[in-house]
C-alpha cells in the first residue's frame, strides 16, 4: 500500500526532509498541544499509509508501552510542588510527575508511529538512492542488515522444517532436546548467513559497487511537485523553528506546571504544526480529488 | 511452523515482567518508621547559601527560595530511641507538607537527600546539594546512620560549593 499514495511517490529527498522535520519537532516539543497535534496526526498518517488494520495491530503493542511509560515516570521521579499522595517508599507522588509521564508517553507513541510511517514510505531503495553516493558502504550495510532480519527468520524456519521432515525435531522429547535442536538450527543458519554475506560482498564488488564515477539506477526525478512540497516544508520548518526560538512552544513541567497563555500568534503556530504533520494526508487527498475530477471530466466528454 | 516461537515469547515475557516487578518493588516497598517517643531535639532546613549565589541558580527554581532562605525554622521534635536524623527529616517534612525526594541504596540502607522543597542537587551549580549538620558539625556518617541524641540540633543545609560555604 505504501508505494501507491501520492506522498510515497515524492522524491526520496522530500519525504526524508518531511520525516526529519516532523521527528525533530515531535521529540523536542513537549508542549501539551504540540504533543496532541503530533500524536493525532501520527495516528492519522499511519492509518492512511499502512491501513487501519495494521495500525490497530501496532497499537496492541504500543498502547501498553505508552501506559508503562506513563506509570513508570511518577514511580521514579518525585519532583513537583503538588503532592498528591505518598508512595509506600515515602517519596511523594506529585501531580507534575504524573503529567510529565503522560507527556513522555505521548511523545514516545508519536515518535514510534512516525517511524512506522517512515519505514512504510522510505523503502530501502529510496534510502540507497539518497545516501548511496554519499556513504556507499554504510548505506549498503544498513539496507542489508535491515533485509537480513526477516531473511534470517525465514531461513531458520526452513531449516527447522527440514529437520522436522528428517525426524530430528523435538516432538515428544524433553525441553533439553528442544534446546539442542534449536541450537543445531541456529548453528546451521549462522554459517549460512556468513556464507551469504561473503557471497553478497563478492557480488557487489565484482559489479563495481561504490567505484568513483559509477551512477546508480533510480526512478526518482525531482518534479515540479517535489519543488512545491519542498518549498512548503522549508517554509513551515523555518516558521516553526523561529516560533520555537521565540518561545511559542514554551512549557514547564517542574517544579510547577506553567505555560504561556495562548495568543492568536501561538494558536497560528500550532495550526501550522498541524498542517505540516498532515502534509502526507493532504497530498493524498488532493491526488484523489484530481483523479476523480479527471474521471468525471472524461465521463462528461 | 511456529511451534518454537511460542515458548521463547512466553519466557521473554515472564523474564521482563519479573524484572519490572523487582524494580517496582525495590523502589516502592514500604519502609518502617519508628513512632515518636521520649527524647527531644530540633530540626531546621535552610538554603540561605543559595542567596549568595543566585546567578548560578536554575531560573525555574528561583521562586522556590524564601527571602530569608529558611524552609523550616528551628523546630522542636520528639524522637524515639534508635531514630536517625533521616527519620526525623522525613517525619517533619511530611507533617509540615514540605516536599522531600530521597533515594535509598539497598544493601547499605543509606539515604541520600536529592531534594527538599523541590530544590534539587545541582540546581545551583555542579557543586550544589543537601548536607546536614548536627550541633554545628558535619557528622562522619550518612543521615540515615546518625542516631539522634537528646538535645541534638539538626540542620539540613543546601550548599553551593561542596559544603565549604556553610562554615
Amino acid at each position: 500500500m505504501g508505494d501507491q499514495t501520492a506522498f510515497s511517490r515524492l522524491h526520496p529527498a522530500v519525504s526524508f526532509a518531511y520525516f526529519a522535520l516532523v521527528l525533530l519537532l515531535s521529540m523536542f516539543l513537549l508542549h501539551p498541544i504540540a504533543l496532541g497535534v503530533t500524536l493525532v496526526s501520527a495516528l492519522c498518517c499511519a492509518a492512511g499509509l499502512e491501513g487501519p488494520g495494521a495500525l490497530a495491530r501496532r497499537l496492541v503493542w504500543l498502547a501498553p508501552m505508552m501506559l508503562l511509560a506513563a506509570i513508570l515516570n511518577p514511580a521514579f521521579n518525585h519532583a513537583g510542588v503538588t503532592v498528591l499522595a505518598y508512595l509506600p517508599s515515602g517519596n511523594p507522588l506529585t501531580l507534575e510527575s504524573v503529567l510529565y509521564g503522560l507527556a513522555a508517553a505521548g511523545m514516545l507513541g508519536a515518535v514510534v508511529l512516525w517511524f512506522v510511517c517512515f519505514s512504510a514510505v522510505m523503502t530501502s531503495d529510496k534510502l540507497i538512492c539518497l545516501f548511496g553516493r554519499l556513504v556507499p558502504a554504510l548505506s549498503l550495510v544498513i539496507t542489508m542488515a535491515l533485509r537480513f532480519v526477516p531473511r534470517f527468520a525465514r531461513q531458520f524456519r526452513a531449516v527447522w522444517d527440514a529437520r522436522t521432515c528428517l525426524g530430528l525435531d523435538r516432538a515428544g522429547k524433553g525441553p533439553l532436546r528442544a534446546l539442542r535442536s534449536a541450537a543445531a538450527c541456529l548453528g546451521t543458519v549462522l554459517s549460512w548467513s556468513l556464507e551469504n554475506a561473503v557471497d553478497a560482498a563478492d557480488s557487489m564488488k565484482s559489479r563495481g559497487y561504490g567505484l568513483p564515477g559509477r551512477t546508480s539506477f533510480a526512478l526518482y526525478r525531482f518534479t515540479r511537485r517535489d519543488w512545491r512540497v519542498l518549498a512548503w516544508l522549508l517554509t513551515c520548518g523555518a516558521l516553526l523553528l523561529a516560533g520555537w526560538a521565540a518561545g511559542g512552544f514554551r512549557w514547564r513541567y517542574f517544579p510547577s506546571v506553567k505555560g504561556t497563555a495562548l495568543t492568536p500568534l501561538g494558536a497560528a503556530l500550532f495550526a501550522l504544526y498541524l498542517a505540516l504533520c498532515l502534509t502526507p494526508l493532504a497530498l493524498n487527498a488532493w491526488d484523489g480529488l484530481r483523479w476523480r475530477r479527471w474521471d468525471r471530466g472524461k465521463a462528461v466528454a | 511452523m511456529k511451534r518454537w516461537k511460542r515458548p521463547a515469547r512466553i519466557a521473554l515475557a515472564v523474564v521482563l515482567a519479573a524484572a519490572l516487578a523487582a524494580a517496582l518493588w525495590l523502589t516502592l516497598r514500604p519502609r518502617q518508621t519508628a513512632p515518636a517517643g521520649e527524647s527531644a531535639c530540633t530540626l531546621a532546613i535552610r538554603c540561605d547559601a543559595v542567596l549568595n549565589d543566585l546567578d548560578s541558580l536554575a531560573a525555574d527554581k528561583r521562586e522556590l527560595i524564601p527571602a530569608d532562605g529558611v524552609l523550616l525554622p528551628e523546630t522542636q521534635a520528639a524522637f524515639a530511641d534508635g531514630e536517625t536524623a533521616f527519620d526525623l527529616l522525613r517525619r517533619l517534612c511530611r507533617d509540615q507538607g514540605i516536599h522531600l525526594d530521597f533515594s535509598i541504596t539497598p544493601g547499605y540502607n543509606s539515604a541520600y537527600i536529592k531534594a527538599i522543597g523541590n530544590l534539587y542537587e545541582f540546581d545551583c551549580g555542579q557543586r550544589s546539594g543537601w548536607l546536614y549538620h548536627v550541633n554545628g558539625q558535619s557528622p562522619d556518617v550518612t543521615c540515615s546512620d546518625y542516631q539522634l541524641q537528646p538535645g541534638d540540633k539538626v540542620e539540613f543545609l543546601y550548599s553551593c560549593d561542596w559544603g565549604q560555604d556553610l562554615d
